[in-house]
């Protein structure tokens, strides 16, 4: 039988047709699109039987209380606890993707390693941990037998308070160096404010939950400021209140940032000028004579003009603020209406328990600190210290110490000698001190560097001048446990545990308005060659031998911490259970938990997560410890550092305005910070990546904002690839047209750009902090970055 | 008038071919396709649900009704998640001891030696395991919604044998889900556990307002 074209494309129509009335394309289409959501490389959580566990979140010195679950060991989902005091149900994006940062190998340094390929390059190879030690003690003994042990230098991230921090220190300490240095951040100008004013040594909190208006200069609440888990959720119930007690925002900053837009009212001043609003809104307290009279007159120095005992006349506080801030020259400063002013200072009398906050963006970068002490003598003038609503200045946390340090004579030796880097003030010296000698000096300044928790090189301003201090030390050994930016130009990594694999504590919650002190057993087993830092430390402290060994005579970390906390036990202060009543009620604790057994105490801690003080009536009737025994408006202390200084006047010894010295030509460059971006040392989830709008991030480039009006006058159109260039460096970046930017700033988000890290944070962007100009600040020499100028042409 | 060359005419021949098409594609789709597109999966071992489900044959298995009986061994943990299937220490409830069997079959006696003496859990497959998009609360639709075990999984609890596991080759996924009637006509609620059977539940019982995407994909 012959069978033709036609019959055979009849055949085959036949069969086309007949297959249609199967099952057949059908299923096997929806099967196809079954098939491609369960390709094995598409990672998914096991199943099995949940097991919950409790903890607390360090990748910031938050210390929120979170909930782990757990399959099998493995975690698989971070949530907030809604009864732990300080976060109390809130949580902020990063803690959210913590689990990310412990299981992406690429993130993580997974043993110890040495360098393989140039600085900067983050190429290493692993080594066991006998070789790392031997290579790091080797290095350590000739320092100490052949050169000056003040050659080894240590740049600290850690927690200022915390038991690791404390460990650094007394390693530096027994080894003979005081080459100590902490990051250039917003806590140490914050703790310099404290000691300064009030003539405390620790941090500052805001009793936020009780206040009724907050008067914030730049502190980006909704952008992470503060403990972003508590302020988040603090927001929402703010705004959840009924009418009558709403409690109002008041957002100063010059960009529209997500707080100003949520904020009750939106002041847009120019950039760096705040102190000179705050002063200004103080003139005008003070002239109403609305402001706390009892306060001031009772426990402030300096207020009024006074006498000293020399017999000589000095100006006071009040009499320097009518003269320099008055409406007028305020607003010429600030570009602020006068009248905003007055609508302001009307509202802060009326409010109840009014606070004014500062720290711009997350609160990370350093403001100066005559700024951050003008912007606080709002809150001085109206007697809001330790007041429910006010500032806590005074949070003590009585942990217990370890003991002396056991110092030979080469170390006494070396100690007695000072600092080969000029120290700060309050004897706290920080890094830009170290890059400024490091880059200035002839003689060699250090010769080994440790890194411990601090990456630097992507949030340091002016960190295109941290790169070149790196590339002159002759050895950098980092501890991270993650492949952080910094550590790429490390040649000796020793890794820490990730957070969730190690005891962690947190004295002092970033701003937390009572005392309070969060630790956490470890949750999640650790799967890598890695060590807890405590643990490495005593264990470097042992192979180095002698009076170094001595002074850590402990047998691991835990037992470190449980020295500590016994003298917290014993001091019976505080709770170590969750009271019924939310520590802000300021109500004494009635049940604390404490047993008196160290051991039983110890478990209670462990399992509660925190200890902590509620402040009570008696938190008013503090003593300030500075020489006056009173708030300082004109501050004693600074006046024994005047040569230090360079405070020549009396005005220089108080709270002012002091702008920053610009080019007249160019642009401001301002980097913003986000919330759901980490621009801090822990890296952020890669799978935020996906939360990043088109407008700042596409692809590889990164998008600065610019008003419509700038952008036209310097002839700019929306997504024009353009040369930022300021003295320091060159950046390239897209122009995003924007009403979010104030007209004559330019905007850039901090923390892209990175070197370190896995394929999906690296190299998405460009890192603007290498391009900031900064200045030092006049009393600690901390960077300040706000008066960046750039130039922008087409590329 | 032109005429037609031979081999361009129509003929009889090409709508035998298109019927012979036709029915082969009817053969291929619905015999040949279900045959190939499953794999076969004996479970590891013989487990006789009708045995145990009958309270006169075995008498540990508590339950006033049917429904209760399947929540003893397929239970509800304390915090209210779904057990699933059975881990080895339920069974060792009652089948502690390998040295005396309960009954006299050779499955008892295998299962003795090869899993309990051992501590071994049984690699049973799954029928009705769901992707891991879907969020399904057994608690709501048994405790909440009253509803029977038989009703979504069928006659399961009253069979001798445990049927065999048929797995989709393209999906990885059970028979259970789809393919049994292949067609998608459904006769038994438990034909089909595909999103629309469970859409189709809800809106018959009034609970159209738990066909919102958020309360299955969460």
């Amino acid at each position: 039988m012959e069978i033709n074209r036609r019959d055979f494309i009849k055949f085959v129509v036949g069969g086309i047709a007949g297959i249609h009335v199967t099952p057949l394309p059908w299923k096997l289409t929806d099967d196809i699109a079954i098939w491609t959501q369960n390709w094995p490389w598409v990672p998914v959580p096991g199943r099995g039987e949940f097991k919950e566990a409790k903890s607390i979140c360090t990748l910031c010195p938050g210390g929120c209380g979170i909930r782990l679950r757990l399959v099998e060991k493995r975690g698989v989902k971070i949530e907030s606890r809604d009864e732990f005091p300080v976060n109390h149900g809130g949580i902020c994006p990063i803690g959210m993707g913590g689990l990310q940062l412990m299981y992406d190998k690429d993130l993580r340094f997974t043993s110890p390693m040495k360098r393989a390929g140039q600085r900067g390059e983050g190429i290493f190879v692993d080594i066991s941990w006998d070789e790392a030690y031997s290579i790091l003690v080797q290095r350590l003994k000739e320092l100490r037998e052949k050169k000056d042990p003040r050659l080894l230098a240590a740049v600290d991230g850690l927690p200022y308070e915390g038991s690791e921090s404390l460990m650094v220190r007394r390693f530096m300490q027994a080894f003979g160096s005081n080459s100590y240095f902490r990051l250039p951040d917003q806590d140490l100008v914050d703790r310099t404010v404290n000691w300064i004013m009030h003539g405390i040594k620790g941090s500052m909190g805001f009793d936020l939950e009780n206040s009724d208006y907050i008067l914030s200069f730049g502190a980006g609440l909704l952008e992470g400021w503060g403990i972003p888990g508590r302020i988040l959720n603090l927001w929402g119930e703010w705004k959840a209140r009924g009418d009558g007690a709403k409690v109002k925002v008041v957002q100063i900053e010059s960009r529209a940032s997500n707080t100003a837009s949520k904020a009750d009212r939106w002041i847009a001043i120019k950039p760096g000028t705040e102190a000179a609003l705050a002063l200004g809104i103080v003139r005008e307290l003070i002239q109403r004579g609305r402001y706390n009279v009892d306060f001031v007159n009772e426990h402030t120095f300096g207020f009024g003009d006074w006498v000293d005992q020399e017999g000589k006349s000095h100006k006071g506080f009040r009499s320097m603020v009518m003269e320099a801030y008055t409406p007028e020259k305020v607003a010429q400063i600030t570009g602020i209406d006068p009248k905003e002013i007055k609508v302001i200072a009307t509202e802060l009398e009326s409010a109840k328990a009014p606070v004014a906050i500062w720290g711009r963006g997350r609160g990370e970068l350093p403001n100066g600190v005559y700024e951050s002490m003008a912007i606080h003598s709002i809150n001085i003038v109206l007697g809001r210290i330790q007041r429910p609503g006010g500032v806590i200045v005074s949070k003590e946390v009585l942990l217990g110490d370890l003991g002396p340090v056991l110092t030979d004579e080469k170390a006494k030796e070396a100690l007695r000698q000072g600092t080969l880097v000029p120290a700060g003030i309050a004897e706290v010296s920080h890094l830009a001190d170290l890059v400024k000698a490091i880059l200035d000096s002839k003689e060699p300044v250090v010769d080994t560097l440790l890194l411990f928790q601090a990456n630097p090189w992507i949030t340091m301003p002016s960190s295109i001048l941290l790169e070149k201090a790196l590339k002159k030390v002759p050895f950098i050994v980092s501890f991270s446990p993650f492949r952080d930016d910094t550590s790429c130009y490390a040649d000796l990594i020793l890794p820490d545990h990730a957070y969730l694999e190690k005891f962690q504590e947190m004295v002092n919650p970033k701003g937390l308005g009572y005392a309070a002190y969060c630790i956490s057993a470890p949750v999640l087993p650790n799967p890598y060659s890695t060590k807890a830092l405590g643990d490495i430390l005593i264990q470097l402290a042992g192979k180095l031998g002698g009076a170094i060994k001595e002074s850590f005579p402990f047998k691991s970390y835990e037992e470190v911490l449980k020295q500590r906390t016994n003298s917290l036990f014993s001091a019976k202060r505080g709770s170590i259970k969750v009271q019924k009543e939310p520590p802000w009620k300021w109500v004494e604790i009635k049940d604390s938990g404490i047993q008196g057994d160290d051991k039983k105490d110890w478990e209670t801690l462990l399992k509660s997560n925190i200890w902590y003080q509620p402040n009570t009536k008696e938190s008013a009737y503090i003593v300030f410890p500075t020489e006056s025994k009173k708030v300082e408006l004109m501050s004693l202390s600074l006046k024994r550092f005047r040569d230090a200084v360079g405070a020549k006047t009396d005005e220089d010894l108080m709270p002012q305005y002091r702008g920053l010295e610009t080019e007249k030509a160019g642009l401001l460059f301002m980097p913003y910070e986000m919330v759901n971006w980490s621009s801090g040392w822990a890296p952020s989830p890669p799978y935020l990546t996906k939360t990043i709008f088109d407008h700042i991030l596409l692809k590889q480039d990164l998008f600065m904002e610019l008003n419509p009006t700038t952008a036209k006058e310097l002839g700019l159109r929306e997504g024009e690839m353009v040369e930022v260039k300021s003295k320091l460096g060159v950046l390239q970046l897209k122009v995003h047209l924007s009403e979010v930017a104030m007209p004559g700033v330019a905007y850039a988000p901090l923390g892209f750009g990175r070197i370190g890290y896995d394929e999906f944070l690296k190299s998405k962007g460009v890192n603007v902090a290498r391009i900031l100009t900064s200045q030092k600040d006049p009393i600690v020499g901390t960077p300040l970055w706000w008066g960046t100028r750039v130039t922008i042409n087409r590329v | 008038m032109q005429t037609i060359p031979e081999y361009l005419r129509s003929s009889w021949k090409g709508w035998v071919l298109f019927g012979v098409g036709f029915v082969g594609a009817l053969i291929v789709g619905w015999v040949i396709f279900p045959m190939v597109l499953y794999s076969q999966h004996p479970q590891p071992m013989n487990f006789n649900h009708a045995l145990h489900m009958d309270p006169e044959k075995v008498s540990g298995i508590e339950g006033d009704s049917e429904t209760e009986r399947c929540l003893f061994c397929h239970e509800f943990r304390s915090d209210g998640t779904f057990a699933g299937i059975p881990k080895l220490s339920k069974c060792t409830e009652c089948h502690e001891d390998p040295s005396s069997p309960l009954g006299q079959t050779p499955e008892e006696k295998e299962f003795m030696e090869k899993y309990v003496s051992s501590g071994k859990e049984i690699p049973w497959y799954s029928y009705y395991k769901q992707p891991d998009c879907v969020y399904f609360s057994h608690i709501a639709h048994v405790k909440m919604g009253k509803m029977e075990c038989k009703t979504c999984h069928g006659n399961h609890g009253s069979l001798k044998v445990l049927p065999v596991y048929q797995q989709n080759r393209i999906t990885g996924y059970s028979r259970n889900i789809w393919g049994y009637r292949i067609s998608g006509l459904k006769k038994n609620t438990w034909d089909r556990m595909k999103m629309d059977d469970c859409a189709e539940c809800h809106k018959k019982m009034g609970h159209e307002n738990n066909n919102s995407c958020f309360v299955c994909h969460k």
